[in-house]
């Protein structure tokens, strides 16, 4: 095995069992992370890039059933680890930027004593004052004007990009090795999107921090992220280096991405639906038995699409869940 | 949690089938001659007056269930009538509102209802109202605590901005929300209840016409010196196990509500 | 003549804040804002994280009472409009808002069906099962029977967001504002959400605010777009001329900041970052409150605060270098 890999998922399933039925949320999903590296889980709405990352924080809900062959952190696999030692490395080792950062702040403690909290489960002696001026220091690298005063003020009366960067805050504040970030910018106008992308990088090549970013939007992985996996449906349909993601798109549902994506970025969302329209197909009784994920969409869809494609290594470097390669 | 559930079960069910248990009147005297022990007669033994202490302490429990929920109840709707709209609609109505809380806060709770189970009389409607009334302002302020947060989250304002009105809002968005730390604060309250009750009784100050644990300890205090442990002991233990399995299940429900925190 | 919306005059919003034990600030979070929006128009809010562009439509929405300035109705001031029960019905049923943050804007203890529900009982509109999954299937939540009785915590970041997104739409309303509406979507569900609010517009003239920090969205949708810089529109104009013709130094950064979703372009490794601290609400800075960070200011600059000028038809910007004295 590599020596300098951080994080290994193999084979990692989960089922979300509710009263009258059973949410498949993420099918035999396998990735890697190295030391210093951001990897990009990208992929549609609610096709399982949270639970992933949930999955691998040990906080998803009771009543999700969680399967893998191993979860492999740092050479200790989390799967079989107590609660005790994954409360130790939450937090610590690896921590995370929620996608509703707003949920996990305590509406009745202010941000400068959240702060200094999650400073001081990591480091228990420092003083309050330490702890309050690396708080300050902290708010001003993720933008935060005033940093004194919005450490008096409580979650309610932030807005929503402040909320997120607080969260920001304290989450790259234990020098984790490992950052999981769930749509870390989507509160946050563009310029300063332009710089926490600096810092997650910035970050990156001081302290060997490893990334995962959660995403929807490509723009953001085509600054930060080294390989892109594409998901569908809580499968992976595409795994590559960014590059090959975006100059050869393989799969159908990753050539439909990057086309939508690009005709936004071009200010063509009118002409959007025609185009869609072009790479997909109606959608008829999707999600039956065990075939193609995305065949209820696919245009170039055959015979053997009936049955499930395996992830199959094509070109040497990708690899794609498709039949018609 | 599963403990406590257990052991509450099993005090309702002997509370419920007291009449079948045992075929003596809780607060007959003559059933024997004395004080008498243990026996498979009296399995808990009788007092001097010759009261069976099983019988007695079997119907206790309905007593001291029935004035633990029910002046529980009261409480608990008490509080929500004033700390809801108090939180909700802040202002003047908050600050009047918490001013009469902390009035009540501020006074020795025991000796005024000591007081007023004197002035008004002991039967155990009084007591029920007497501690209902004197026992709101701790759950009323969690309420309130609990609105003020809860109002400022956005399902609120999007309700608001459905155009519902101010009591749909208040009952049907804030309320639910609001009541986990309640109903945790509603079991302590209740095995508070529940002491209560048991010290006014031991005081004389009980209902004299219902089976309570805290008339029978009243009696033990003298039975004690001429040897009669059975009328400490077992009262005691129903006391101890009763108080403790709500306690423990307030702590359960806490758990319940507040799953593992993230950091 | 189109009939005209809203019409605001000079608003402005400053919360008491404490910032010590005994001090307390004022934050200007809204400061001197005029917004005209006509009927059938797709009005657009974008700018600066903290601008105050949540609070602006908090005011709009009654949910905040204005420090200073007016708003108007269809003529009308809208506090005189809230206090009578009858029109403030009116305006609840017409004027329907999607929050920002899609996961503290559902009730945790509501099921989807519960919250889409909600609005018709609130006017007693007789509810059909129909209406309500056709409403889940319009913002794509397919099918929806497995969608209706899950809590919102059950849902995913996108999901929620449609939900709320279509609880604005279930009672056809006249006006709505939308904040943030796609941020947690992605491409394709955003185009799909798009045309969706597009459609509806065309066949109901409907009118839209929009606030939103995806710029290349806008350029499909929207009519008019202010930008908000400290609590201050510092540009408004039609959306054609704020993306071909940007005046503002301000909208110049946030323009140029836009990635492109392509990671070849040499542009993507070095995102242009608008350097300089971000403006403090409690003290902007003097003059025009971008100066510190704009790099054509001059001597009036931190001096004298500039003033709105029509540079254009309907094309107003608040910078000296366009003051033709
Ligand atoms: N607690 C839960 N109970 C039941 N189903 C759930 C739960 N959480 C998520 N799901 C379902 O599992 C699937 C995957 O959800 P997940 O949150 O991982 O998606 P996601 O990729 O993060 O999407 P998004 O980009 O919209 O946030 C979705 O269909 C969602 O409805
Ligand atoms: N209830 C409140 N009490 C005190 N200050 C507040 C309150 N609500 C908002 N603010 C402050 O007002 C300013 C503007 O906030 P607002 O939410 O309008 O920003 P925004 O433009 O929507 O930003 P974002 O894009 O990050 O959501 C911020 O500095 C914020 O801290
Ligand atoms: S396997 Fe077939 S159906 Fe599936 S994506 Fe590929 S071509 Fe389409
Ligand atoms: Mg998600
Ligand atoms: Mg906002």
């Amino acid at each position: 095995m590599e020596n300098n890999l951080l994080l290994k998922v193999e084979e990692l399933n989960v089922e979300y069992l509710l009263t009258d039925y059973k949410v498949d949320a993420v099918k035999n999903v396998s990735f890697y992370v190295r030391k210093g590296e951001c990897v990009a889980l990208v992929g549609e709405s609610g096709s399982g890039k949270s639970t992933v990352a949930m999955a691998i924080m040990g906080l998803l809900p009771p009543y999700a059933k969680i399967s893998a062959k191993e979860i492999l952190f740092d050479g200790k696999d989390i799967l079989k680890a107590d609660e005790k030692f994954m409360s130790e490395i939450r937090g610590r080792d690896v921590t995370v930027i929620f996608q509703d950062p707003i949920s996990y702040l305590n509406p009745i403690i202010s941000v400068g004593e959240q702060i200094s909290e999650a400073l001081k489960a990591h480091n228990p002696k420092i003083s309050d004052k330490e702890a309050q001026a690396q708080a300050i220091e902290l708010l001003k690298k993720v933008r935060i004007a005033d940093p004194e005063r919005v450490l008096k003020m409580y979650p309610f009366q932030l807005s929503g990009g402040m909320a997120q960067r607080v969260f920001i805050a304290m989450a790259i504040s234990a020098n984790p090795k490992l950052l999981i970030a769930d749509e870390p910018t989507t509160a946050l106008d563009l310029t300063i999107q332009a710089q926490i992308l600096k810092l997650l990088n910035n970050l990156r090549k001081e302290y060997n921090l490893s990334i995962i970013l959660i995403t929807h939007d490509l723009s953001l992985t085509s600054y930060l992220a080294d390989r892109i996996y594409v998901m569908y449906n809580g499968q992976i349909v595409e795994e590559d280096a960014a590059e090959g993601i975006f100059t050869n798109p393989v799969h159908p549902y990753t050539k439909m991405l990057i086309t939508s994506s690009q005709a936004i970025y071009q200010g063509e969302v009118k002409k959007l639906k025609d185009k869609i329209a072009s790479l997909t197909e109606k959608e008829e009784n999707s999600k039956v038995g065990q075939r193609c994920n995305f065949l209820g969409k696919c245009k170039n869809s055959a015979q053997e699409c009936e049955k499930e494609p395996p992830l199959i290594e094509y070109d040497g470097l990708k690899k794609v869940r498709c039949w018609k390669l | 949690m599963a403990i406590s559930i257990t052991l509450l079960s099993i005090i309702v069910f002997l509370g419920l089938t007291a009449g079948v248990l045992t075929d003596k009147e809780p607060l007959r005297t003559g059933y024997a001659p004395g004080l008498t022990e243990p026996s498979s007669q009296f399995p808990m033994g009788t007092d001097q007056l010759g009261r069976d202490i099983f019988s007695w302490t079997l119907y206790g429990i309905r007593t001291a269930l029935f004035v633990g929920i029910v002046s529980t109840g009261l409480t608990v709707i008490i509080s929500i009538l004033i700390g809801l709209p108090a939180g909700y609609f802040g202002g003047k109505l908050d600050q009047l509102l918490m001013r009469v809380t902390d009035f009540f806060l501020s006074i020795p709770r025991f000796i005024l209802i000591i007081f007023a189970v004197i002035i008004f009389g002991p039967t155990l409607t009084n007591i029920i109202l007497i501690l209902s009334i004197f026992s709101w302002p701790t759950i009323a302020r969690i309420v309130r605590a609990e609105v003020l947060s809860i109002k400022e989250r956005e399902y609120v304002q999007a309700a608001k901005v459905l155009g519902s009105g101010n009591l749909d809002i208040m009952f049907n968005e804030i309320l639910p929300n609001v009541m986990p730390p309640v109903l945790v604060a509603a079991a302590l309250q209740m095995s508070d209840a529940i002491l209560v009750e048991a010290g006014l009784s031991f005081l004389g100050l009980g209902d004299p016409n219902t089976a309570s644990w805290g008339r029978i300890l009243a009696i033990a205090r003298q039975a004690i010196y001429v040897g009669g442990w059975w009328t400490l002991l077992f009262p005691s233990l129903f006391i101890t196990a009763t108080v403790l399995s709500v306690n423990l299940l307030a702590d359960g429900l806490n758990d319940l509500f507040n799953p593992k925190s993230v950091r | 003549m189109r009939q005209t919306i809203f019409s605001i005059q000079d608003l402005k919003k400053y919360y008491l804040v404490k910032t010590g034990l005994f001090k307390k600030a004022y934050i200007k979070a809204v400061d001197g804002v005029n917004f005209l929006i006509k009927e059938g128009e797709t009005y657009c809010v974008v700018g600066e994280s903290g601008s105050g562009k949540t609070t602006v439509t908090k005011m709009l929405l009654g949910l905040e009472q204005p420090t200073e300035g007016k708003i108007e109705f269809l003529g009308k001031d809208l506090t005189k409009i809230l206090s009578n029960g009858g029109n403030a019905k009116d305006f609840r049923k017409n004027v329907q808002a999607v929050f920002q943050d899609p996961f503290s804007s559902l009730n945790p203890r509501k099921t989807v069906k519960d919250i889409l529900e909600k609005p018709f009982k609130v006017h007693n509109a007789k509810i059909e099962m129909d209406t309500i999954e056709r409403l889940l299937e319009e913002v794509g939540l397919i099918p929806p029977k497995e969608f209706l009785n899950r809590y919102s915590h059950q849902l995913s970041g996108g999901q929620r967001q449609r939900v709320c997104i279509a609880r604005a739409l279930a009672l056809k309303p006249k006006v709505v504002i939308l904040d943030e509406p796609t941020a947690a979507l992605d491409v394709t569900i955003k185009a799909q959400i798009l045309n969706l609010l597009i459609d509806l517009k065309e066949k109901y003239n409907l009118t839209y605010i929009i606030i939103s920090h995806e710029l290349p969205l806008l350029k499909s949708i929207a009519d008019k777009i202010s930008v908000m810089y400290a609590g201050k529109v510092v540009e408004e104009g039609p959306a054609e001329r704020i993306f071909n013709e940007p005046k503002h130094p301000y909208t110049l950064g946030l323009l140029e900041s836009i990635p492109p979703p392509d990671p070849k372009s040499a542009k993507t490794k070095t995102l242009p970052t608008l350097e300089g601290e971000p403006p403090s609400p409690v003290n902007p800075p003097k003059g025009c409150r971008f100066h510190p960070r704009c790099q054509y200011r001059f001597d009036l600059c931190d001096k004298i605060e500039p003033d709105r000028i029509e540079i254009g038809s309907e094309h107003y910007v608040l910078c000296h270098l366009f003051n033709r004295k």
